[in-house]
């Protein structure tokens, strides 16, 4: 076990690049929510769809999608520098912590997400599901993050 | 105290309304003469295609009414229009005029060019200095009273014919329909083309795909379109954003296989489909496909109905506005000639048209 080498500080990096993917993330499933709402009026026919003042599906939709976009290479980067820095101060790279485990979910929800838009073209509906499902993770990361990480202690001492 | 004069669609059949329709460029010429022939104080002209209204204030307000009767009737170039002429004073005076800035007068309620008209009728008279107090403070005060009723209440949202409700539901999918290709799939009867027309109008590519070839061609050079052969429609439907079906066929062409299809080679963009023919050309299911959006003529029509119900609740509420906002406003009319006549010596120097009333609540 490598102990109490201060890591360099580049490392520190991994902080703001999550939050910027995850206030991102949070964004698109906002957005998500919206256009889950809108989409079931607008196949129901009901009269409100015309009313609303949403954005358009095409719009929302894009926005997700861009949202995501810029989120996931700051996430995957994040997460990885996550893993060097627990190599460097616990001796391993990953370690199943409540965090990383919620970091890995979130980031095989997103990772599914680009895939099934690139390859098969999945938008609308269910697409705006797994950017709702990735939402719910997160906040899931969030209070892991809070109060149960041994690593992690988000407003406490680090 | 002011007043209005004038007609509108409501007492006029459209004839008298055209020959007393006054071009904006030759307002202020007639304000001028309006003016001088009646004597008034304060002149503001309102005239669309729907209405032509003088609103006025006038220290003797009988002649300045009679006076400005003979001068509508004399521009109007004939008589008779004193039948269609209707006369309001003092609150009910700005009580129209706040239900006309707020839309309630409208032929279509709460439609929102007559804000912009009634700002530009008061632009004209306030630049050509026809304008004084009052009628410098109710008009701003009628602008703000339509702006309120617009953000309160819900009178102009919502589409009002088959058309409008097709073209908002497509812009709620697609957003702007410019870059968007429609396909018109069949030639049908005449009432079902508003829907094609609106869409037509709005959309860049158009496709028309008919079993007659030539009634294809024809109808394609209406909308400035593609025309093909029915077959062809088909085959082609996957680069299509939109599809108004509307062919005599007696049973379901567009099956949920083919829309499938389709949708695969879509790589999942929406399709919006608008089925108006009778018997229905698309079957229902398809409805039940991913990013697929089918609407017939009864579920477009059941939208219009329940918009029109909506517009009279919502108009009741816009009534509300508009006659708390009259209260206010003549409360504070008289509280300013109170504040005139007891005599404060620099009373005139006091500009109203910076000091509106307070809005209510």
């Amino acid at each position: 076990m490598v102990t109490n080498v201060a890591p360099p500080r580049w490392l520190l990096l991994h902080i703001p690049l999550l939050l910027i993917s995850y206030v991102c993330l949070l964004v698109a499933g906002t957005i998500g929510v919206l256009f889950i709402i809108q989409e079931r009026r607008i196949k129901r026919r009901e009269a409100l769809a015309v009313a609303s003042r949403l954005p358009s599906l095409e719009a929302m939709e894009g926005s997700i999608y861009k949202m995501i976009l810029i989120a996931f290479p700051l996430l995957t980067l994040g997460i990885l520098l996550g893993g060097h820095w627990a190599l460097l101060t616990r001796g391993r790279y990953w370690g199943w912590d409540p965090t990383e485990t919620f970091s890995f979910v979130t980031w095989i929800i997103y990772a599914i997400y680009l895939l099934l838009r690139w390859g098969r073209g999945w938008r609308g509906r269910r697409a705006a599901y797994l950017a709702l499902a990735g939402f719910g993770i997160i906040l899931l990361t969030l209070v892991a993050l809070r109060y149960f990480s041994p690593l992690h202690r988000l407003g406490g001492r680090l | 105290m002011p007043f209005v004069l004038g007609l509108n669609f409501r007492t006029a059949p459209v004839d008298v309304r055209e020959r007393l329709a006054i071009p904006p460029n030759k307002l202020a010429e007639i304000l001028q003469e309006f003016k001088k022939g009646s004597s008034s104080e304060e002149l503001v002209c309102l005239s669309t295609c729907n209405r032509t209204e003088v609103y006025a204030e006038a220290k003797n307000r009988v002649q300045a009414r009679e006076a400005l009767e003979r001068l509508l009737e004399s521009h109007a170039g004939g008589t008779g229009l004193a039948r269609h002429i209707y006369y309001h004073e003092s609150a009910e005076a700005v009580q129209h005029l706040f239900s006309v800035a707020a839309g309630l007068d409208s032929m279509v309620q709460g439609e929102h060019e007559i804000m912009a008209q009634v700002k530009q009728a008061y632009q004209t008279a306030h630049a050509g200095g026809f304008t004084g107090k009052l009628l410098n403070v109710l008009f701003q005060r009628s602008l703000f009273v339509g702006k309120r009723v617009r953000t309160e209440t819900g009178l102009g949202a919502g589409a009002a014919s088959v058309g409008s409700v097709a073209v908002g539901m497509a812009e709620r999918i697609f957003g702007s329909l410019s870059d968007r290709t429609i396909m018109i799939l069949g030639a049908g009867k005449m009432a079902e083309i508003t829907a094609k027309h609106l869409l037509a109008q709005k959309a860049r590519t158009i496709l028309v795909a008919n079993r007659t070839f030539e009634r294809a061609c024809e109808l394609a050079k209406e909308f400035g379109g593609t025309a093909m052969h029915f077959e062809e429609g088909l085959r082609q439907m996957s680069g299509v954003d939109i599809v108004i079906s509307s062919t005599a066929a007696p049973h379901a062409i567009i099956t949920p296989e083919l829309v499938r299809r389709i949708m695969e080679a879509r790589k999942g963009r929406s399709l919006f489909l608008i089925d108006i023919a009778m018997p229905r050309d698309i079957d229902p299911a398809v409805n039940n496909i991913e990013n697929v959006y089918l609407y017939n003529i009864d579920d477009l029509e059941q939208i219009v109905r329940t918009n029109q119900a909506k517009r009279s609740i919502e108009a009741e509420a816009a009534t509300r506005i508009i006659q708390n906002e009259t209260r206010e406003f003549v409360r504070w009319l008289g509280a300013h000639r109170e504040g005139l006549r007891t005599g404060l010596k620099h009373a005139d120097t006091t500009d109203t048209s910076t000091n509106p009333p307070p809005a209510a609540e």
